[in-house]
């Protein structure tokens, strides 16, 4: 289940990432291993994660995260 | 910690760069990456060319070089400033400081005090405070700021995550004392638990500089460096500005009872296009009010960003005017300092490579 919350951060992020295929973004996703992730789409996903949940990423914890679902249990 | 200080003024800005241009996507094309990416980083981030120092000129020697233009700009003689605040992580020895090199330099008087505060991004706000302070309970009517790194000095070329970030440069302000009554107000903070984000291992007293720190080691992201380069976590920093910025800025407009709206331009270190118009749209400010185009023209000055950026992008109307300025350095430390204060008329020697 999404929250809006959630749903929210999913197409900020998508519209902020370069190379990210429309759609491409879901909870179980590895985004390690997009093609389209690099230093600056990590910056962007803190930029977005900040913005949508009113508070920073723990850098620690986001090296841990795998999946985006990983990422929004961190909100 | 939150200071006030009234009868100062801004009275002239001086920048000289680095003379050596580098450009971002040739220097990555010749590290092997390809040019899509170049182009698509160098787009979002604002890196496009910097400009840095020549082999043996340094921090002081461009510092002394704004300092010079702007007392010839301003028509004063160099006898009247009475007190030197130098602001540099680059100076040329651990001892002297620079400022009392800059101080034999331009043959200052000898009633006339010159140290040095050791900050990087936030050091002009800090040098500022301090400048403002000697004018208002200092006993100094004219100081001489001078704040500057030469940076790209102590980044690995083999450090695509670093060394494409950094251009040189120093700055010179000249702060008064004066009848004027509107007031500047400072916004000070430090979170030392964080100084291994922004780092040099090794170099000082910790660490003495020896064979064994020049030994290069190659990260996980394929990144060269050796212990007495200067190491940033980004994603830390990233953070940390996040965090911070928006609330030393909230702040310091609180205390000068402004609304964003009130404020003609917020001036951000120029780290780069990204974390600027990020953090400037967390302030509430829209990006026609945020200058942010320092770094594709210059790279990440340092301390000197900020007075690089009143000049480069308000120039002209601080020449000929009053604006109401909101600006704040962050960085190095981790420390941050933000400013409010109506700034100009003042006369400016205009931005110039080192000759």
């Amino acid at each position: 289940m999404t929250t809006p919350h959630q749903a929210t951060f999913f197409l900020e992020l998508e519209a902020s990432l370069a190379d990210c295929p429309a759609g491409g973004l879901h909870m179980e996703l590895r985004f390690r291993e997009q093609p389209w992730w690099d230093s600056l789409a990590a910056l962007t996903l803190l930029a977005v994660f900040d913005t949508t949940f009113g508070k920073p990423l723990p850098v620690e914890e986001f090296m841990k995260c795998e999946t985006l679902a990983d990422i929004c249990r961190l909100a | 910690m939150y200071s006030v200080l009234s009868h100062i003024r801004i009275a002239g800005l001086a920048v000289t760069t680095g003379s050596v241009e580098r450009d971002y996507v040739q220097d990555g094309l010749a590290a092997g990456i390809d040019r899509a990416t170049l182009e698509r980083t160098g787009k979002v981030v604002g890196l496009r060319k910097r400009l840095v120092v020549a082999a043996g000129v340094t921090a002081l020697d461009l510092c002394a070089d704004a300092a010079t233009r702007l007392i010839s700009e301003m028509g004063i003689d160099a006898t009247s400033i009475d007190a030197v605040v130098f602001v540099t992580q680059s100076p040329d020895h651990s001892q002297p400081n620079n400022g009392s090199l800059l101080h034999g330099r331009l043959g200052l008087s000898k009633s006339a005090p010159a140290f040095e505060l050791s900050m990087g991004c936030s050091g002009w706000v800090f040098g500022l405070q301090q400048a403002a302070l000697l004018c208002a309970h200092g006993g100094a009517a004219r100081v001489l700021l001078c704040s500057g790194d030469t940076l790209s000095q102590l980044t690995n070329p083999g450090d695509r995550a670093t060394d494409p970030l950094f251009g040189d440069a120093g700055s010179a302000t000249i702060v008064e004392k004066t009848g004027r009554s509107a007031p500047f107000h400072f916004v000070l903070g430090a979170d030392g638990a964080g100084s291994a984000s922004i780092i040099v291992p090794a170099g000082g007293a910790r660490q003495p500089a020896s064979t064994a720190t020049r030994l290069e080691t190659v990260d996980a992201e394929g990144n060269r460096h050796h212990a007495e380069n200067l190491r940033m976590n980004g994603a830390e920093v990233f953070n940390f500005t996040l965090r911070e910025v928006p609330d030393a800025v909230n702040a310091v407009l609180k205390h000068a009872a402004w609304m964003p709206a009130d404020v003609d331009a917020l001036v951000l270190h120029q780290a780069n296009r990204f974390i600027i118009s990020t953090v400037g749209r967390k302030c509430g400010f829209p990006a026609d009010k945020t200058p942010m185009d320092i770094v594709e023209k210059y790279g990440n000055q340092s301390s000197a960003s900020i007075p690089c950026a009143l000049i480069d992008a308000l120039g002209g109307r601080l020449e000929s005017g009053t604006l109401k300025v909101v600006a704040c350095g962050f960085g190095v430390g981790l420390s941050w300092g933000a400013f409010a204060g109506e700034v100009g008329p003042l006369a400016i020697a205009p931005v110039k490579s080192y000759a």
